[in-house]
């Protein structure tokens, strides 16, 4: 009798489950559905970023292809300067020579500088060059 | 007062539509929002009112809502029925804020119980709210969830812990101490009946 009891009064409880349930269907709050949009524009920022800065990769890659410069091209024959318009003839006043006096040279002996015995350095060998009274004997016509 | 099959077939299937909802809400679709708060919420907004919640209950359905949408994704694929986790997140939202706010939930509990609402209050349920809302808490909360808010027996035992033949047999006890609460509150009143009668 109390089990027949019970399964009636649970309809009865379902029956009033239902009046409650559906006696005014409410409308989504607002702040919901902004929460529901502030997501949405939150998750196109987080897949779209990354996706807009991969295609701005390959937009500036593309760009700077286009505008670099073109390859030289081929290079034309080479005016040869004559040797004798860039080199002193033979015996002709150098900035190597010029102002040494061979008989300075002679004077030094090849230890060096100072008065030492030492040997000169094996680079130091400015050779016997003509005098400077030479040259322009040679040279400057008289 | 077992579920039948074809309920428990229309539980799942609902349960799966209802999933699928949770995951476009949560990938930020209004729509899919609007559809699972149209399906979910009366019967959960309805329960936190007869469990105490007053005037609170549509602002602790939205607090579950948004606690839905910000769920993260591990979370929400484990979820086995959205109905069952809203209105356990429900019942402990409720619970958390009866235990903030004491004095002032006893003072709604005592308004709901003073005023039940029964929008269609047809004269066969008239007195049931006010009957439930006496019962101990968490028969009430059984009761509540089962009948207003619609869950079945499985989703009763995934919103509240416990095993299935568990959840069962503490219905039968509530609906058992439902019954005899109302004979007790009839009997006075068909005493005075009788008495005017004889």
């Amino acid at each position: 009798m109390n089990h027949e009891n019970d399964v009636a009064l649970a309809r009865r409880l379902d029956a009033m489950g239902r009046d409650l349930a559906h006696a005014e269907p409410p409308a989504p709050p607002a702040a919901f559905i902004g929460a529901v949009a502030r997501r949405r524009t939150a998750r196109r920022l987080a897949f779209g970023a990354p996706a807009l800065a991969a295609a701005g990769l390959v937009l500036f890659w593309a760009v700077r292809v286009q505008v670099a410069p073109a390859p030289a091209p081929t290079p034309g024959p080479i005016a040869v300067t004559p040797r004798a318009q860039t080199e002193p003839a033979h015996g002709a006043p150098t900035v190597a020579n010029l102002g040494r006096d061979a008989s300075n040279v002679d004077r030094f002996p090849t230890g060096g500088f100072g008065g030492s015995m030492d040997p000169a350095p094996s680079s130091y060998h400015p050779g016997p060059s003509p005098a400077l009274g030479d040259i322009l004997r040679e040279t400057v016509p008289r | 007062m077992d579920d039948a099959p074809a309920q428990s077939l229309l539980a799942a299937r609902r349960d799966e539509v209802e999933r699928h909802l949770l995951r476009r809400m949560q990938a930020g679709d209004e729509r899919a929002a609007r559809e699972l708060w149209g399906a979910l919420a009366p019967p959960l907004i309805a329960f936190a009112r007869c469990a105490g919640a007053g005037a609170g209950a549509e602002d602790a359905v939205q607090r579950v809502f948004v606690s839905l949408l910000k769920l993260p994704r591990r979370h929400a694929d484990a979820i086995e029925s959205v109905r069952a986790y809203a209105a356990g997140a429900l019942r402990n939202d409720l619970a958390n804020a009866a235990r903030s706010d004491s004095r002032r939930a006893a003072r709604e509990t005592a308004a709901v119980r003073t005023a039940p609402r029964v929008a269609a209050s047809t004269d066969d349920h008239a007195e049931l709210p006010a009957a439930v809302a006496s019962l101990h808490d968490d028969a009430r909360d059984l009761l509540l969830l089962k009948h207003v808010a619609g869950l079945t027996f499985d989703q009763l035992a995934i919103a509240l812990g416990e095993p299935r033949t568990t959840i069962a047999s503490r219905h039968a006890a509530a609906v058992g101490a439902l019954r005899a609460l109302m004979e007790a509150a009839a009997a006075p009143t068909a005493l005075q009946a009788a008495g005017r009668l004889s």
